[in-house]
């Protein structure tokens, strides 16, 4: 008698044991991971916008570029690097949602990727990267002298670190955030990473709205 | 009574093994140009990719160990990390998956970091990944390469 009951016991354990592990009970509340924060909901707004230093640079499209280039219509600028495989295609992903939704107007935009890797990104590895979201986009190879006269402008921070296992794939710390330059070469807005597209959009129709 | 303990020993087994309390959903990734540099393996390179899916997870915690692929000359589980508006990556040794909970790899944050991608990756194909965990141990998942700009 003692043995069935502790038979019937190891049985109900069992069962019970099973049951818990097959299916959560609908009372547990999942516990859901992920490394990023909420997503911006708007870009913070420089007061007064800052006129940016020129520049000069290698341009996927051939010769070199410079701020006074870009003169004339809005400017989104993103700076990384062609190897980063996850924040840099993230973000001009954005920027080509960013044409989308501006339609038409989407073309009176310059769109440009700074690379602070010049030594692994040349102006030619810059076109195949670009050109991968939309054949207008530039890229531009930065090197730390090119870049000198920016980074305080921009905050802009990029350091290189050794990879050990595999040199030439080495990861570069950088800034993730994006910009957006009025016409006149100031900068106007800084998004952190993650700001959607459609925000960004909102901000360069209202400047190319404002300034006929 | 005999048929009765029989019984709990079948229970047990059925108990023991904890294969499919891990699923893996939406397996992405990005394109990638012709590959047409030389990767530190010596095979061809497109360059770098990123992979993304979420992993959902039964009642016994799990930590996903490292991820395979044979069309990569490399697959690591990395997190960028963002602070001040500056992004940086890190390998993330094991990755723990909570009892009952699911983990997200997503932009901006947990990615599997493809190095040199032996082919070009072209919107449509699927690239197969494998994931090896403590406890549920490997799972294997197809993923579909996605167009740039779109899937967010």
């Amino acid at each position: 008698m003692k043995l069935r009951a502790l038979f019937l016991l190891m049985v109900a354990l069992l069962l019970a044991g099973c049951g818990s592990a097959a299916q959560p009970t609908a009372t547990t509340r999942p516990t859901v991971v992920n490394a990023t924060s909420a997503v911006p909901t708007s870009g913070s707004p420089v007061e007064p916008p800052r006129l940016i230093t020129d520049f000069a640079m290698p341009s996927s499209t051939g010769g070199t570029l410079g701020l006074k280039d870009f003169k004339g219509e809005p400017t989104l600028i993103f700076f990384g690097y062609t190897y980063c495989p996850d924040i840099c295609p993230a973000t001009l992903a954005e920027f080509k949602t960013v044409k989308r939704a501006l339609g038409e107007q989407g073309d009176d935009v310059n769109y440009v990727f700074i690379s602070v890797d010049a030594a692994r990104d040349t102006p030619e590895r810059l076109n195949e990267y670009v050109s991968a979201f939309d054949p207008s986009f530039v890229g531009l190879s930065g090197t730390s002298e090119t870049l000198k006269p920016i980074a305080k402008d921009f905050n802009l921070r990029a350091t290189m670190y050794e990879n050990p296992n595999d040199p030439e794939n080495y990861p570069v710390e950088h800034t993730a955030a994006a910009f957006l330059l009025d016409k006149d070469g100031q900068l106007r807005m800084v998004y952190a990473y993650g700001t959607p597209g459609d925000v960004l959009a909102a901000d360069v129709r209202h400047l190319l709205t404002a300034s006929p | 009574m005999r048929r009765g303990w029989l019984l709990i020993l079948l229970l047990l087994i059925g108990c023991g093994g904890p294969a499919g309390t891990i699923s893996v959903e939406d397996p992405w990734l990005r394109p990638t140009g012709p590959a047409t540099a030389t990767g530190h393996d010596g095979h061809n390179s497109a360059g770098n990719s990123a992979a993304y899916l979420t992993i959902r997870n039964g009642a016994t915690a799990d930590r996903l160990l490292r991820v395979e692929t044979d069309d990569a000359a490399s697959a690591e589980v990395h997190e960028t990390i963002i602070v001040d508006n500056v992004a940086r990556m890190e390998p993330v040794g094991a990755l723990e998956i909570p009892a009952n909970g699911s983990v997200e790899l997503r932009p901006g944050g947990y990615h599997i970091m493809l190095t040199d991608v032996r082919r070009q990756l072209a919107v449509g194909e699927s690239v197969e990944i494998t994931l090896v965990f403590e406890h549920a141990g490997e799972v294997q998942v197809q993923a579909s390469v996605q167009e740039l700009g779109g899937a967010q």
